[in-house]
């Protein structure tokens, strides 16, 4: 094959690259004609032909650049955003209404639609069920597209609306100080209303302020070293998290499970599985009760505590 | 993760067409949205960038009419493919039941697929699942390229690169032209029902 040849089959490359979108790979060829160009004195015009071939190289790096810089969750229409909410939020017949509204709007922050999501949130801080969770993703998502002072302002109005009871405030401020902390800001926080800022962390809040740093867990698995399921591994999706709770579903049908979760069992060799990684930890049986009304009629729900992470 | 609703006997599978970027998965789509009207039960939404390329997922649901006595509802995703949408990934791939692997037979693509294979996996075991007991068909996508010029893999090539472990059932396509879509799709419409019969328990 001659050189002209040869160019013009990297050159005919390059544009069905292009066509197929795929950038780099067509700007690679480019690049291989140019070489080959420099490198022969036969081809006549080398200029034009290599400041031809530049241009379309720049306009590819045009597009790379924007792929690049593009957000890789943008947010996109209210009808999009819905159906991503109906799509990928598990389906749970047993919660209440809010933990259904509370478990969408995460449903939307890990997609990235962090504005919907906060909107969607803040209308849960009032509903005492799932007042701590909702307020603590509303943070969450604002300080993913704000800042620690935007969230710090959120904060002051639920102070001020009194929307939260003190627990709750507390809570939430304990919380917010955390991530604080963890960020290197330091910036007191006042809890309105509170008689007396406290100073020192009984047990239960340090218990509470412990809970604050437990990531979203989506499932689990157990690994028996006694009982009546001694060497086995099970997994197990988690289907609602409440800080270090996990409560999970165990169909009827799986007895020796049950019986080897009992409450009150400690399971010192546990995977955690989150989004992002997965973490060894431990954890106790808090509750295993039995289902007594709806589709999930005869199966357990058990709580498990996280006990270390 | 299939909803089996036993009262209404009806089941609701989720199926994914994973695979890196730019490889056809929405093309898969597209196709099967166009050629299977008596299936397709809404519309298809793709939720795309600028740049046409996936940017959440593509959705497709299909009604496949009473299998053993269960009305059989499928939905069907594409993930996307690229690099930076990791984190999307992992979560459109959540709760499923089969997958379609679509590679790339252009030579310029041997090793996107096989980092999309990896991230296939991890993602998987991440959700306690085994790429080896997964319902799972790989798709050679792009055949029609070597007519354009464009150097392509043999399909000898790309069963030793991603299938020499796996063996499960691959196919040739060009989901451009719709050669292969169907054939794809069925194999894993059956290796799902017949898992989730296995595993749900169901009959007449």
């Amino acid at each position: 094959m001659s050189i002209k040849d040869k160019v013009k089959m990297l050159l005919k490359e390059a544009e069905l690259y292009k066509s197929q979108r795929l950038l780099k790979e067509s700007k690679a060829k480019y690049l291989e004609a140019i070489t080959l160009i420099n490198t022969n004195d036969q081809i006549p015009n080398k200029e034009s032909l290599i400041s031809a071939i530049s241009k379309k190289i720049d306009f590819l790096n045009t597009g790379i650049t924007r792929w690049e810089q593009s957000a890789s969750k943008p947010e996109v229409s209210p009808k999009v955003q819905d159906l991503i909410k109906k799509l990928f939020t598990a389906d749970d017949s047993l919660g209440s209404e809010a933990v259904k509204a509370l478990k969408s709007a995460i449903t939307l922050a890990k997609f990235g639609q962090y504005k919907r999501a906060i909107k969607e949130f803040n209308n849960l801080v009032g509903v005492d069920q799932v007042a701590i969770p909702a307020a603590k993703n509303s943070l969450k998502c604002i300080i993913e597209i704000g800042s620690i002072e935007d969230a710090l302002s959120q904060y002051y109005q639920w102070t001020k609306s009194d929307v939260l009871n003190e627990e709750k405030k507390l809570a939430i401020k304990n919380y917010l100080q955390e991530i604080m902390e963890r960020q290197g800001v330091s910036i007191p926080i006042d809890v309105p209303g509170s008689k007396e800022e406290p100073t020192k962390k009984t047990v239960d809040e340090k218990h509470d302020h412990e809970d604050d740093d437990i990531i979203d867990i989506t499932s689990i698995g157990i690994r028996f070293n006694h009982g009546p399921k001694k060497g086995d591994h099970v997994e197990l999706d988690v289907s609602f998290q409440a800080g270090n709770v996990l409560s999970l579903i165990v169909s009827s049908n799986d007895k020796l499970l049950i019986e080897s979760l009992k409450v009150g069992v400690r399971l010192d060799d546990m995977d955690f599985y989150s989004p992002i990684a997965i973490f060894k930890g431990s954890g106790v049986v808090e509750t295993n009760t039995r289902i007594e009304t709806g589709p999930k009629r005869g199966d357990y729900s058990l709580d498990i505590k996280i006990h270390s992470i | 993760m299939a909803i089996f609703n036993i009262q209404k006997r009806e089941i609701e599978c989720k199926i994914v067409y994973y695979g890196p970027g730019r490889c056809g998965k929405t093309t898969n789509l597209e196709y099967i949205f166009k050629a299977f009207k008596k299936q397709v039960t809404g519309e298809m939404v793709s939720v795309d960038t600028e740049g046409d390329s996936t940017l959440f997922f593509d959705f497709l649901p299909l009604g496949l009419g009473k299998i053993k006595g269960c009305d059989v509802r499928v939905q069907i995703f594409t993930v996307p493919g690229q690099q930076k949408y990791s984190s999307t990934r992992k979560l459109v791939l959540k709760g499923v039941d089969g997958i379609v692997f679509v590679a790339d037979s252009l030579e310029v693509r041997r090793e996107k697929n096989m980092l999309s294979l990896k991230d296939l996996q991890q993602n998987l075991k991440d959700y306690g699942l085994s790429i080896t007991r997964v319902p799972l068909v790989m798709q050679y996508n792009k055949r029609d390229l070597a007519n354009e010029g464009l150097p392509i893999m043999s399909v000898e090539q790309m069963e030793r690169d991603l299938n020499r472990q796996l063996k499960v059932p691959s196919f040739q396509a060009s989901a451009i032209r719709g050669a292969g879509v169907g054939n794809t799709l069925q194999e894993c419409l059956k290796l799902t029902l017949v898992s989730l019969q296995r595993e749900l328990k169901w009959s007449q």
